[in-house]
């Protein structure tokens, strides 16, 4: 790059001012966009996209790609909800999805090692795996909560208007930002991400940061699953097929760059509500919903092309 | 009087006609494999796979997915991916049997659907080759973009039946050769040709081994990207439409499974997804062998669900072996079969 202001980094730059005019022309011409209403919906709304766009973003950092956060969401929210309607305790039926989530992402990350193939391929397969699993667990069926199940409160609840998924999204996102910017193993996915012939000689550990990673995504998406589960008020093993594109999109427009190394899980974040702050709108002025897919695929084109030209040196090949 | 038909010590003839016929064996290696697999599953389905209504199903199951295939191949050689290969062949199928349905005559429902094969392909070809955005990504963004044209096209409502002529495309016979079969064949042999005799091919080839030595080389490599993926957008729409011409209707959701077959196939036979190598031909062995693998659990009653996780697995492993693969290990093995007894 050269001089401070070359392209890409206004560019960089362009995202934030992206997000502004998508908060401030809709709110201006549209009366309905700032009620109490749509803005309550909205953050609602938010909460799985959020945490899912947080755990792809260690994926990313490490150069890699999760292509089935997705798919763990659902068979997670399959999970949680069968184990609620076998008689669990809501504790212990959120704490079995959160290891199965855990060790779904690990086991990924140790099949990319283990294996040495592209993680999108692993994590393709693994997709078709966790969707089978969930589909194999509840039958092809949606698994509706028990009666007076405290879970949908998550959805629905609020501390000071502020509904509990958004809490729980800030607190993971405080925690995510501690562990990768004062944590040795935080520092270790950038280093790796950034150069891994570098991280590699100055003795990180690739295996050790590729395992934390894909453990990391998978942890996060069973974090939505639970999230999912309580807004949907059922165990959905088809639901989230879409979610693996909003992930990676939500990231890549927040900064986290495709090539490893750059990002921050701040940005992930501001990638995730402009996102969804994009279908809001669309939804407002009633465009046909199969619209929103198209527009869904050309923001990954449009932030995979920002991500190019801000991370010029890396994508000259 | 002697005819020695084999020489009694190794001469460099004898050594070079090993060695040809040995890298030929672990160039095509798939195809004793696929051999195997069909012994095997005759074996376990105790005759029903090779009834002659069995085999001729495979073909035309297989044919639209090989096809499809071909196209990545040609993509993962460049060391990319497409995975709108899944949209296309959707978006494909809905327009060609919509326009058939509405009275158009067949060639303009077919052009229409190579035409938007081409034009995906061209837009996936020009993200890639010119604003260098990565193929997994570039692909990604059309995969969605194509399914929800095809929606939006359709209402978001499925073609469930089509005109009879439309049928005949993708589930008639040509002599005993399902239709779909022979078009696989022709593909093949045009790729064959285009791949091992015209400059075009051995770019593909060289960009997929060294982008930056075959820039410097004076290989065309934005020409090159650009012929692969119009190549592979072209070929899902015909996969696309002979599909939904042999099961007569058109979904307008993309099948994932579908789009995992393909990339399958293509490692299964043996292309390395860093790029640079394998054969158009081993591809279509690849599917085959996917198919096949389908079609016996399907015979020995496995649950649909199951089986897609065993296909998974049987990519994964068969990447990590084709990882491993060494000629000169085979060539050691086979000499040890070969040597004769010592006394």
């Amino acid at each position: 790059m050269a001089g401070p202001w070359s392209l890409g980094l206004m560019i960089d730059q362009a995202r934030w001012i992206a997000l502004a005019l998508a908060v401030a022309v809709p709110a201006i011409l549209n009366p309905h966009f700032r009620s109490h209403d749509n803005i309550q919906g909205f953050l609602q709304s938010i909460g799985v996209l959020l945490i899912l766009a947080m755990g792809q973003s260690f994926v990313l950092l490490i150069a890699e790609i999760d292509l089935s956060v997705g798919a763990v969401l659902a068979m997670g929210s399959v999970v949680l909800a069968s184990l609620l309607e076998h008689g669990w305790p809501l504790w212990a039926g959120v704490l079995a999805t959160l290891a199965a989530g855990l060790s779904f992402g690990a086991l990924s990350g140790v099949s990319v090692l283990a294996l040495r193939i592209p993680s999108f391929i692993v994590t393709f397969a693994f997709m078709g795996i966790a969707f089978a699993t969930g589909l194999v667990i509840s039958g092809g069926n949606r698994i509706g909560l028990p009666a007076g199940s405290l879970l949908p409160r998550l959805a629905t609840g609020e501390i000071f208007g502020i509904p509990y998924q958004v809490v729980l999204a800030l607190v993971l996102l405080a925690l995510g930002t501690f562990v990768l910017r004062h944590l040795p193993i935080g520092r270790r996915l950038y280093a790796v991400g950034g150069n891994p012939e570098a991280a590699r000689l100055s003795g990180v550990s690739i295996r050790q940061a590729t395992l934390v990673a894909f453990g990391l995504s998978g942890l996060f998406a069973s974090i939505a699953a639970v999230v999912y589960t309580s807004r949907i008020v059922s165990g959905n093993p088809i639901g989230g097929a879409n979610l693996n594109l909003q992930s990676i999109a939500a990231a890549v427009i927040g900064g986290v760059s495709l090539f490893g190394g750059k990002g921050t899980l701040v940005g992930a974040c501001f990638g995730a509500i402009l996102y969804s702050l994009i279908e809001n709108v669309l939804n407002l002025y009633n465009v046909n919903p199969n619209i929103t897919e198209i527009v869904a695929g050309v923001i990954v084109l449009v932030a995979g092309l920002i991500n190019v030209l801000t991370d010029a040196n890396r994508a000259k090949a | 009087m002697s005819s020695v038909s084999r020489p009694l010590f190794r001469t460099p003839e004898s050594d070079l006609a090993r060695r040809r016929m040995l890298a030929v064996l672990s160039t095509y290696r798939i195809w004793p494999v696929l051999i195997l697999l069909m012994a095997a599953a005759a074996a376990a389905s105790g005759g029903i796979f090779l009834r002659p209504s069995n085999l001729v199903a495979i073909l035309f199951i297989a044919a639209p997915t090989a096809i499809a295939a071909l196209g990545q191949t040609l993509v993962i050689m460049t060391a990319g991916i497409d995975l709108s290969v899944a949209a296309i062949w959707v978006l494909a199928a809905v327009l060609a049997a919509g326009l058939a349905n509405d009275g158009w005559a067949l060639p303009i429902s077919v052009l229409a659907a190579l035409g938007v094969g081409a034009l995906g392909g061209l837009l996936n070809g020009a993200l890639v080759a010119l604003l260098r955005v990565p193929p997994l990504i570039t692909t990604l963004g059309t995969l969605s973009v194509g399914e929800g044209v095809a929606r939006v096209y359709t209402g978001n409502s499925p073609i469930l039946s089509v005109p009879p002529a439309y049928k005949a495309l993708g589930a008639s016979y040509f002599g005993p050769l399902p239709l779909p079969t022979l078009i696989l064949v022709t593909v093949v042999l045009a790729l064959v040709f285009v791949m091992h005799r015209m400059a075009i091919g051995r770019q593909v080839y060289a960009v997929g081994g060294n982008l930056v030595a075959a820039r410097y080389a004076g290989v065309n490599v934005g020409g090159a990207l650009f012929f692969v993926y119009i190549a592979s957008g072209l070929l899902a729409s015909l996969a696309g439409l002979l599909q939904s011409a042999y099961v007569q209707e058109a979904l307008t959701n993309v099948d994932m499974s579908t789009l995992f077959a393909t990339i399958g196939g293509v490692v299964v036979g043996g292309t390395a997804l860093t790029g640079g190598s394998g054969r158009i031909v081993n591809s279509v062995g690849g599917v085959l062998v996917i198919v096949v693998v389908e079609n016996m659990m399907n015979i020995l009653g496995v649950s649909p669900l199951l089986s897609e996780g065993v296909l998974g697995a049987i990519v994964l492993v068969t990447v990590y072996l084709n990882l491993g693969f060494n000629p000169n290990a085979l060539n050691a093995w086979i000499s040890r079969l070969a040597r004769p007894p010592v006394k």
